[in-house]
């Protein structure tokens, strides 16, 4: 039976729009997690959203430049995760971090050659 | 409106190429999912992440193969949440699941039953 780990979900919130040194914010910060020994890290593409600016920005087919938000999820060890923040604070200029507690699993098997 | 305390969100993080039986996994495990009548699931596909393996697989990437996450997720009564773990279990090689305790309400149209 799957035994269950306390551990932390961090959750990034910035837009695709945003840079880090001439490339995209969101690839850089994945780029940071996996150089920080993570044991990994997912990005979602949001449709809509706003942020404290309060405009909206929407993926609507006429509109090219959709500005839309971007969330990174990393679940790892509470220790591995809080040690990001400083990092991050350093890297965000405006955007959103989350820090809830979960339970986790890696569910993981060797590959069967049948 | 009624208020459900004891309810689970269950996530599962899997990859697009990951298979079940020679199908899409993400796909099995909703069909599953279903079957064991969970209230619901969803389905979410990334742009770019890493796993386990190590390497980052980006929608951005101008070379070949690239393989992106998927999240599923689950909400249900904490008891049906934890019932469908072994046959998740024995489904995917590869997966991240995480639990976490959430407040819910269900929106259901008026019982079917009884009409």
């Amino acid at each position: 039976m799957a035994k269950f780990l306390e551990g932390q979900l961090l959750r990034i919130f910035v837009n695709e729009c945003d840079t880090w040194h001439g490339g995209p914010l969101y690839g850089a910060i994945v780029e940071m997690l996996k150089r920080e020994g993570v044991a990994g890290a997912s990005v979602f593409r949001g449709v809509e959203g706003f942020g404290v600016n309060r405009e909206i920005h929407t993926a609507r087919v006429w509109s090219f430049s959709a500005k839309l938000p971007v969330l990174i999820e990393v679940v790892d060890e509470p220790g591995k995760i809080e040690a990001l923040v400083s990092e991050l604070e350093g890297m965000i200029s405006e955007g959103a971090i989350t820090l809830e507690k979960v339970q986790y699993c890696r569910f993981q098997r060797a590959r069967s050659t049948a | 409106m009624k208020l459900d305390h004891n309810a689970t969100l269950m996530r599962i993080f899997v990859t697009e190429s990951a298979r079940y039986q020679r199908r899409d996994l993400a796909t099995a495990i909703v069909e599953a999912l279903a079957t064991a009548g969970i209230a619901g699931a969803i389905v979410f596909k990334g742009i770019e992440g890493f796993g386990a393996g190590g390497f980052i697989s980006s929608s951005r990437s101008a070379d070949g193969w690239v393989d992106l996450p998927i999240l599923i997720e689950v909400v249900d009564e904490d008891d049906k949440v934890r019932a469908f773990l072994p046959a998740l279990e024995a489904m995917a090689e590869d997966a991240l699941v995480t639990l976490e305790r959430v407040q819910t309400v269900l929106f259901r149209s008026t019982d079917t039953a009884a009409r």
